[in-house]
């Protein structure tokens, strides 16, 4: 699966993995988290530590070690994405670290993540929750992980309370819709000439 | 001088004192202001929710998710190599489907009746039912009734400690009134009834104030007191053969390209329109040589499907407005090639007021689609939106419009003639509650007579295109609900055929 490991001279490989057994994310360090998650074997641990300290100031230590748990690929993914994800979950979703840390969202995409929320939201089954007036609002809405988390079928099904059909069409739609406005072309959209009736 | 010598630096702080002041009442950075398709949509959570129940959640989805379309084909420009193009794009020639459709149905009802035949067992048509009854709609009620209602709030409603406290205080001047609001200079002794705090009873004004969402009901009017009859309609609906209607497939979003010009006849050879339209235009049912009126037919859609039929004898559009007027000859102009003068000769374009046409039995076939919420409108645009304060008195009038322009229209067509009454809304006091205030005025303002159609058979076939809305307690139309599977509508029609 990673060929390239094998590119690596042993010595270095030692050294690497003796790095990887001195930082600590909690109480396991990245080397157990290497078991689970291969990946990361390729970042150097320099990157590792950058991105842990960035990382710790967004997160409380006690919800970062579930962060990386649930979602180890923001120890290498590009900065961008993962704050743009973060980004849209806090001011679109009205969410906050605790949620983020205990689901798996950031492992997807910024476009899952988007139509998952828009699906619910224009269904009337998201209600954005404002967290400085009433913490526990967000408990009204399907946890993050149940967005975010779950295949079509069971969003779709359980989660929504409507066809997976729907979704499926939905998810073409809304991938349209983000396509047209990412182009950056006034009226792209409206290719029709409708007569409205 | 020496008072207005000010240095440049106390000009300076005095302004910028100022201009703090200013930017803390600067209201961009407040919350934002609630806007039209805002304050629509939570009109709609309010009012339609409880009435679509568990469809709520996909009608409202498929409302602010993008609509689909059909593709007319105009029969006046040259339509064979667009039939090609949209064929390879995937389309469906709806006529052709819904024919097949139909035979399939009527050979499976067939079979069905010889085996039972066969068995001896009769097939039980059931009558349509009268809908559930409901409790009688507020606007129908005039102020004084209201006002009645408003003031049955009983005289013990005053709070019992205070009429004690009161006694207890000033015993002698226990005959003076204590619920009534006016105390006599005499009583004035007694300025311990004038401390004394009285709570409010009443509101006034409470009879013109009607809860908005509360109005959502039907009459509780039977059937039979307003004078209808109801036929139920067992054939599926016509398809006017010379219609060539394409569409995608259900779950297939791809959009149809932009209309064609035709430079010989120069004129577009397709138009796009919502799907739910080609409904009314079914239901009107219109035959060889009919009279058409279209009474409300801006911006001419459906006044150009009636056309491309190739059916009516006369087609006259109509509407209120100067400007709504100028964009049904537009339409037509792009779609009816000049100087053809058979089309030109029957199609006749008038602006009057629909409630006050004065025509009477002139028509063969009327298509009243009345101005309503325009739902799916209402939450796209801001613009002009008639959930704008501006428009709220045209809002809540809407439903006596509607009922107005459907007697109108009544009145309109000649005995044995059809009146199609449609909206585009999802609001049952639109729906079904317009219909019945128009038809329970007729029966007890004219001596007209009329039959409410039950198209709920009819319609089954077009099930493969609409999503047409079941048990909700529809009595005298139908409703197309939207669907991201067919994002259509929505639509409600209601079929009125006129006895006498």
């Amino acid at each position: 699966m990673y060929p390239d490991l094998l590119q690596h001279r042993p010595s270095k490989l030692r050294d690497t993995l003796l790095q990887y057994k001195a930082i600590t994310i909690g109480k396991e360090n990245v080397l157990q988290l290497i078991q689970r998650y291969p990946v990361l074997y390729l970042v150097p641990p320099r990157k590792i530590k950058k991105r842990l300290a960035l990382l710790n100031t967004i997160f409380a230590p006690a919800e970062l070690r579930p962060l990386i748990r649930n979602n180890p690929n923001i120890l290498c993914d590009d900065w961008q994405d993962v704050s743009d994800k973060m980004m849209y979950i806090h001011t679109e979703m009205g969410l906050e670290q605790p949620q983020i840390s205990a689901s798996q969202a950031l492992q997807k995409s910024l476009m899952h993540i988007k139509t998952r929320h828009l699906f619910l939201s224009r269904a009337g089954l998201y209600v954005k929750p404002n967290l400085l007036r009433d913490k526990m609002s967000y408990r009204r809405n399907p946890s993050l992980s149940d967005i975010t988390d779950t295949s079509n079928r069971f969003f779709a099904n359980k989660v929504a309370k409507l066809s997976e059909e729907e979704y499926k069409v939905f998810s073409e739609m809304i991938r349209e819709e983000l396509d047209a406005s990412q182009s950056d072309s006034d009226d792209s959209e409206d290719e029709e000439h409708h007569a409205d009736v | 001088m020496i008072g207005l010598t000010v240095t440049r630096n106390q000009i300076l702080a005095r302004n910028s004192v100022s201009l703090n002041i200013l930017k803390r009442h600067k209201k961009r950075d407040r919350e934002p202001k609630v806007t039209n398709t805002q304050r629509a949509l939570e009109y709609f959570d309010v009012a339609y929710a409880p009435v679509y129940g568990t469809r709520w959640p996909s009608v409202r989805l498929a409302l602010l998710s993008k609509p689909k379309y059909i593709a007319v084909l105009n029969n006046f420009a040259s339509y064979e190599e667009t039939i090609d193009r949209f064929q390879n794009l995937g389309a469906w020639n709806i006529g052709k489907k819904y024919s097949a459709i139909r035979e399939k149905m009527r050979m499976r009802q067939e079979q069905s009746q010889t085996v039972s035949q066969n068995q001896q067992r009769g097939e039980t048509d059931e009558e349509t039912t009268t809908g559930k009854s409901v409790r009688p709609s507020l606007i129908e009620l005039d102020d004084d009734e209201l006002a009645a209602r408003a003031r049955v709030v009983p005289k013990e409603r005053y709070p019992e400690e205070y009429r004690l406290r009161a006694a207890a205080q000033s015993p002698a001047e226990l005959e003076a009134d204590l619920a009534s609001r006016v105390i006599e200079p005499s009583e004035a002794g007694g300025s311990s009834l004038l401390m004394d705090y009285v709570p409010a009873t009443r509101l006034k004004g409470l009879e013109n104030w009607v809860e908005e969402a509360d109005v959502f009901t039907d009459a509780s009017q039977g059937d039979q007191e307003i004078g209808v009859t109801v036929i139920k309609q067992e054939e599926p609906i016509d398809f006017p053969k010379m219609l060539k209607i394409f569409a995608f497939e259900k779950g297939n979003i791809s959009d149809f390209p932009q209309p064609r010009f035709d430079p010989q006849l120069r004129v577009l050879d397709h138009y796009a329109m919502d799907g739910a339209s080609l409904l009314p235009v079914l239901a009107l049912d219109v035959k060889p040589g009919d009279r058409v009126l279209d009474m409300c037919a801006a911006p001419g859609g459906k006044s150009l499907l009636v056309l491309q039929t190739l059916l009516p004898g006369l087609l006259v559009s109509n509407d209120v407005s100067w400007g709504r007027v100028k964009r049904i000859r537009n339409i037509l102009k792009q779609y009816v090639p000049r100087g053809m003068s058979s089309i030109e000769n029957m199609t006749v374009v008038t602006q009057k007021n629909g409630c006050t046409l004065g025509e009477v039995e002139e028509y063969d076939k009327v298509l009243v689609d009345v101005p309503c919420l325009t739902d799916r409108h209402s939450l796209m645009e801001d613009d002009n939106n008639i959930f704008k304060t501006g428009r709220n008195k045209e809002r809540l009038r809407l439903p006596e419009l509607q009922s107005q322009l459907l007697m109108s229209a009544l009145e309109a067509v000649r005995p044995g003639g059809t009146v199609v009454y449609s909206t585009c809304t999802l609001s049952p006091l639109q729906n079904d509650g317009a219909v019945h205030l128009a038809l329970s005025r007729i029966w007890q303002e004219t001596t007209i007579e009329c039959s409410v159609v039950d198209m709920s058979q009819a319609v089954r076939p077009l099930s493969f295109l609409y999503r047409f809305g079941s048990n909700l307690g529809l009595r005298y139309g139908q409703v197309v609900l939207p669907s991201l599977l067919t994002n259509f509508g929505p639509m409600y029609i209601a079929k009125i055929k006129r006895i006498r």
